[in-house]
């Protein structure tokens, strides 16, 4: 239990952070100096500050769409074993009810953006689901891969049990979850977060109405989102550090700077990743998540028949 | 299969619900739309609460199907082979516990809601003919499963007969036909059609050949049973 709340806090405190850094990598591949690790909290604080505006024609699913994502964010980031694998929600949400609970979170947002009624809301809505309906399958098949190995889907299970790095399964299922990653929470190759040309824009055109409070929320939890994401990949495929049950000060200890440094270092790598791409243009981003649902289902085969 | 059409309904719920009752109203009619009478909502209301409580509650479903075990009335079942466990009712306590979280630590001294327009790239008031249709939102899908939906489609520009460059109608048509009705339905309905109209000649309206048609049927199965036994 007091894994678990200490996991939320590094999470919570932490998320906005881990984006501050990955901003500071880029800035300095790109030779810019770069705002510093801490900007991401500046804007929140600046975000919660300013007056909240509803728009003309918005109703409730506008009103809770922040808060419907930064609570899915937030239970997410309390299942997934990052800092501890003694969470007492694991019996409760397993991998699937993982995915299934970040993809609620992105409906919310995708809703609130037709509620909006205007042309960008609608457009960056049904990009969104274009890439949520082709993202699901390769999560639902990598989870299967992932699980046949360890006869559980949920998450301490599988952590606890090991994936073993050089089989074929779990390169391959680390391939597809990479590229999930990636669309899940709209970076390069998929979306770019900085972008500010509307026409381009597939997350940022749904939440384009928010301000204030309400867009701090949602920044914060897609920082949550991606922190969670890319730990879970951390966790997976180097497991080494993680807190089981009834672990001491000292043990917690080591998990928590051990999940710093394993999602500090992908962050670091995918955002230095993101200097040598460009953004793939709309209708090539199928392709990419087909390659990615291929990979899975030749995980799912491999971990048939080669085990 | 069944991850992929996971995707697809999702994608599917987000635009039924979504364009059908969050758009802005594209007709008169639909601006001065007013809410059914109470009973009426009662009834959807009760069939959502139905269809909810059942959502949270799958135990109570799956006790009943043969190969899947609830865990001794507890909510939380489990799957077969794979042991795993997903309890949607307290998914649901612990959503709801996390966003009382987030709205608790927003609700400080809080500055009133403004209402303001709409963002429109300072074009002027958008109408509701620039917004997102079903159609719309879902041609990205449709361009995705391109080899497999063959839509039908296309764009007729009439130039004005002064220039080419003066456009003085444009055209858009696009349908989705569906396949399988195509492939497998349509030649069974045209060959039993073609079939039925060259039956018609046998039956000209003669009293006589219809007895003539009895009488050779009737030889016909005597003589077949007379072969058989």
């Amino acid at each position: 239990m007091s894994g678990t709340l200490l996991q939320l806090l590094v999470v919570v405190a932490g998320a906005p952070l881990l984006s501050g850094l990955m901003r500071q990598v880029r800035a300095r591949l790109e030779g810019r100096a770069g705002a510093g690790v801490l900007q991401p909290w500046r804007d929140l604080r600046k975000l919660l500050r300013k007056e909240p505006i509803t728009p003309h024609g918005t109703g409730w699913v506008f009103r809770s769409a922040p808060a419907v994502l930064a609570a899915t964010a937030l239970v997410v980031a309390a299942v997934v074993p990052l800092v501890t694998t003694a969470s007492p929600l694991d019996g409760v949400a397993d991998l699937f009810a993982v995915a299934a609970l970040l993809a609620l979170g992105s409906v919310a947002l995708a809703l609130a953006g037709l509620d909006t009624g205007t042309a960008f809301g609608g457009m960056g809505a049904s990009r969104e689901m274009v890439v949520l309906a082709l993202v699901e399958p390769t999560i639902l098949l990598s989870v299967f891969a992932l699980s046949i190995p360890a006869g559980s889907t949920n998450l301490a299970a599988i952590v606890t049990s090991g994936v073993d790095l050089v089989s074929p399964v779990s390169l391959l299922v680390a391939a597809a979850l990479a590229v999930v990653v990636l669309a899940e929470t709209g970076r390069v190759p998929v979306d770019n977060p900085s972008t500010h040309l509307e026409l381009t824009m597939i997350h940022e055109a749904m939440v384009l109405e928010y301000s204030g409070p309400d867009l701090a929320l949602i920044e914060w939890a897609e920082a949550v989102r991606l922190a969670v994401l890319l730990g879970l990949v951390g966790s997976l495929f180097a497991p080494a550090g993680i807190a089981g049950a009834g672990a001491g000060v000292l043990a917690l200890g080591v998990a928590v700077a051990a999940f710093a440094l394993k999602t500090a270092l992908l962050g670091a790598l995918l955002a230095a990743g993101e200097v040598f791409m460009a953004k793939l243009r709309l209708f090539r981003i199928p392709e990419l998540l087909a390659g990615s649902f291929l990979m899975a289902l030749l995980a799912v085969a491999a971990s048939y028949f080669l085990t | 299969m069944f991850a992929l059409s996971a995707g697809l309904a999702v994608a599917t719920f987000v635009k039924a619900f979504g364009v059908g009752f969050l758009a802005r109203p594209r007709s008169q009619a639909a601006e001065l739309a007013r809410e059914s009478p109470a009973p009426a909502v009662a009834g959807m209301a009760l069939a959502a609460a139905a269809c909810v409580f059942l959502a949270v509650n799958p135990g109570l479903v799956l006790r009943l199907l043969p190969g899947a075990h609830a865990a001794g009335g507890a909510p939380t079942p489990s799957l077969a082979g794979l042991t795993g466990s997903i309890s949607p009712l307290l998914i649901l306590l612990a959503l709801a516990a996390a966003a009382a979280l987030v709205l608790a630590a927003l609700s400080g001294p809080r500055r009133v809601r403004r209402a303001a327009r709409p963002w429109d790239c300072g074009a002027g008031p958008m109408s509701s003919r620039m917004e997102y249709t079903a159609t719309s939102f879902a041609e990205p899908l449709q361009r995705v499963f391109d080899h497999t939906l063959a839509p039908e489609g296309g764009v007729a520009v009439a130039r004005a007969k002064e220039s080419a460059y003066l456009v003085e109608r444009i055209e858009f048509r696009a349908r989705v036909p569906d396949r399988v009705e195509r492939a497998l339905y349509t030649p069974v309905l045209r060959a039993a059609h073609a079939l039925g109209e060259r039956a018609r000649a046998l039956a000209g309206g003669s009293v006589h050949r219809y007895l003539a048609y009895g009488f050779y049927a009737l030889t016909g199965v005597l003589i077949v049973l007379a072969v058989l036994t």
